[in-house]
């Protein structure tokens, strides 16, 4: 677990992901900023219809050809029932 | 058959024209017959790169402005018998070329030359549309550094965008004990951001300093900068040449093995 953590702190790693998450917002116009904003917008829209794990929404886009792909999970009714 | 390569990066001072020289000049040896164009007008670079700076008499704009014909601009390597320089203008700039008379003068240049190298001039204004009017290939430069990655991905767009979509990755100044220790992006890791074909992986390597301050690309015995230009030139020929593992040379007896390694 330590030696993973030292090799997550590297420099090269934290270029990588910055880079990942740059140029595919630099690939649609559009902001890092700007998609925290559309994540958190998608959220609140979903969220008043179902529940959702909202830490496990995922967004992801592709190039070729240019998609974006967002993975809510809803939760489990039971859970629903544990908060009534 | 010939090609018109152009070679391009967005950023500067990744290596563009070093890459120019040496794919040149490892063409031109294994018998090709290659031209080498300087299409950044106002920035003469290629010319010193070659050693050929001292014999220059007309250029690029001279030959599209219609002030001497194109054999005349032509300067021929005399140490490589296959290789020709088509130099670019010192006292104009960009304005001078139009994207319409680079396609003339690639298509002109395609009569005589197997293959056609553009060295494009950094940043995304006209001299790199010029460059990139006339070519039917595109090699990517880039360095695995945040800058350079990023001008790279931004080329790559604007490439497809003009419908040049046989592009291919050449990685430059690799330094493999710092990505050894997670301090410098691998060649995998650029090619997962970048998403694009791998042609050649460079270390960094102070022989190609040395050869370009001789002028004379391919000078030096043991260098493994030189070998990997020579693996891109068989790859630019279609042969299927394995990448070198950027680990190697691990240790004193790596790098000797390294160094009797053919």
């Amino acid at each position: 677990m330590k030696a993973f953590q030292i090799v997550k702190k590297r420099s090269a790693g934290y270029a990588r992901e910055r880079m990942k998450l740059l140029l595919v917002s630099e690939r649609i116009d559009c902001s890092p900023q700007m998609m925290k904003m559309l994540r958190n917008d998608l959220i609140h829209t979903v969220k008043k219809y179902v529940l959702i794990d909202e830490e496990q929404v995922h967004i992801k886009i592709t190039q070729e050809p240019s998609v974006i792909y967002v993975k809510i999970p809803v939760q489990k009714k039971r859970k629903q029932l544990d908060h009534d | 058959m010939s090609e018109v390569i152009v070679i391009t990066s967005g950023k500067g001072g990744v290596g563009k024209t070093t890459t120019v020289a040496n794919i040149g000049t490892g063409l031109a040896m294994m018998g090709k017959k290659v031209v080498v164009v300087d299409t950044d007008i106002g920035l003469r670079n290629l010319d010193v790169v070659l050693g050929l700076e001292n014999r220059i008499v007309y250029n690029l704009v001279d030959v599209v402005s219609g002030s001497c014909r194109l054999r005349q601009a032509l300067i021929k390597d005399k140490r490589h018998p296959e290789l020709y320089l088509l130099p670019s203008a010192q006292t104009k700039d960009k304005s001078a070329v139009s994207p319409e008379q680079m396609i003339k003068l690639t298509d002109e240049l395609r009569e005589e030359f197997d293959f056609i190298l553009l060295d494009c001039p950094a940043g995304i204004e006209q001299g790199f549309r010029n460059a990139i009017a006339g070519a039917d290939k595109a090699l990517v430069v880039t360095t695995p550094e945040v800058s350079a990655i990023r001008d790279a991905d931004r080329i790559i767009g604007l490439l497809e965008a003009n419908d040049l979509r046989d592009i291919h990755l050449i990685i430059n100044r690799l330094r493999p004990d710092m990505i050894l220790r997670g301090d410098m992006m691998s060649v995998d890791d650029v090619i997962e951001i970048l998403a694009v074909n791998l042609i050649g992986t460079l270390p960094d390597d102070e022989q190609i300093v040395i050869a370009t301050n001789q002028g004379e690309p391919f000078s030096s015995k043991n260098s493994r900068a030189e070998e990997e230009y020579r693996n891109i030139c068989k790859r630019l020929l279609g042969e299927d040449v394995p990448f070198m593992d950027i680990r190697q040379k691990k240790g004193v007896f790596g790098r000797l093995g390294g160094l009797f390694r053919k």
